[in-house]
């Protein structure tokens, strides 16, 4: 009886590992990033007449690559001051890829990056411009216009590059260079709009950008089998 | 004290701000586009052969003044009405007159943010009592900023 039980036993043990048994494991340290893009306020020295916001996350899921992603929102608004009609833009913009980290990990560089990363785009635009003046000289009349509403449905693909360093405890800060190309639409209708809010100038297919941001970590730890 | 990597990271930090502002940087834009937009006619002449022809002592007249007044004339640019479906033009070569009716679809659109908006046209119809004229043919019934030929006019 006894020896049944101690053989039943030695079976078990056998054939259920990991439970009960001492298996090598380490903590790992991973984390979770959120911030917002302060260069958003020098916005309007590039695209006049535009103001928006943008916020940042990232999320560790190995020792170097991270799910990272951006969602904006911009507006622009131009009027018979400077142009021949008024002109409204809303528009919001999601991005979602990967970075990869590329510095070195060691005790003075704990949890810096230097990255690169890709991402895909969409961005959700409405525009229209009222109050167009159009003036007929050979038959004496102007005439007032306007656009109604056009719904514009922007996809395009980012290349970033940059770096994130630690400031403080879990306070971050860093700027990201981006390239990105406008898949699509190929074409706008009637009214290019005036800037694709997360892309850049309306009329263009390739565009570069810049953020300079603020970010949180919270940090958490997980186990991983050790790898042999 | 900088270190190395320290100018390094700097140096790169600069060039790449002085990249982008150089390319969001462009010329102040002026509108340099004309946007007159007019429906292109050609003359020609019904006989064996189907040829341009010269009209003389043709006016035509739109809202008021003449429009044209001119000899020797194998075609003319006619703007038509911004704000209304029908552009009428009053044609007379020498003693005889005729009215031309012309009848239209209008699409406005943006030219550029510093040129604003223009309008284009999509020509439905001409009328006319065919006086002066044998026949009338539409060709391209775009009328826009090309420079191609609208209309037919058969003498």
């Amino acid at each position: 009886m006894k020896q049944i039980l101690y053989f039943t036993f030695s079976c078990l043990i056998l054939f259920c590992p990991g439970r009960g048994i001492a298996q090598e494991k380490i903590t790992k340290s991973r984390g979770f990033r959120f911030g917002t893009d302060v260069s958003k306020f020098f916005l309007p020295l590039f695209y006049p007449e535009t103001k928006g916001y943008e916020l940042l996350a990232d999320l560790q899921i190995t020792d170097n690559i991270f799910i990272a992603g951006e969602f904006g929102i911009s507006s622009t608004r131009l009027d018979t001051d400077s142009y021949s009609f008024n002109y409204n833009l809303n528009g919001r913009y999601f991005k979602i890829g990967i970075n990869k980290n590329m510095l070195k990990q060691d005790d003075k560089t704990k949890n810096d990056l230097v990255f690169v990363g890709i991402r895909y785009s969409y961005t959700g635009i409405k525009h229209k411009a009222t109050n167009i003046s159009i003036a007929d000289d050979h038959w004496d009349e102007e005439i007032i216009v306007e656009t109604g509403e056009h719904n514009l449905k922007c996809h395009y693909i980012d290349v970033v590059a940059g770096v994130k360093t630690e400031l403080f405890k879990n306070i971050f800060m860093g700027w990201t260079i981006r390239g990105m190309i406008r898949l699509a639409p190929k074409s706008y209708g009637i009214m290019t709009p005036y800037i694709i809010p997360g892309f850049g100038k309306g009329s263009r297919k390739a565009s570069l950008g810049f953020n300079y941001s603020i970010y949180y970590r919270i940090p958490y730890k997980i186990a991983v089998k050790k790898k042999n | 004290m900088l270190t190395n990597h320290c100018i390094k990271n700097i140096i790169v930090l600069i060039t790449i701000l002085i990249l982008l502002v150089l390319s969001a940087c462009e010329e102040s834009s002026q509108c340099t586009e004309s946007t007159e937009i007019t429906a292109h006619i050609n003359f020609k002449t019904v006989n064996s052969r189907i040829k341009d022809t010269l009209i003389n002592n043709l006016t035509v007249i739109g809202r008021d003044t003449p429009y044209y007044n001119s000899n020797n004339i194998k075609s003319v640019n006619l703007p038509l009405s911004q704000s209304s479906d029908t552009s009428e033009f009053k044609f007379t070569i020498g003693d005889h007159s005729d009215t031309f009716v012309f009848y239209s679809k209008r699409e406005h659109y943006m030219v550029s943010y510093e040129c604003g908006f223009t309008t284009r046209f999509i020509l439905d119809t001409v009328i006319t009592t065919n006086i002066l004229t044998d026949s009338i043919k539409i060709i391209k019934s775009t009328v826009d900023i090309s420079d191609e030929t609208n209309i037919i006019f058969y003498f």
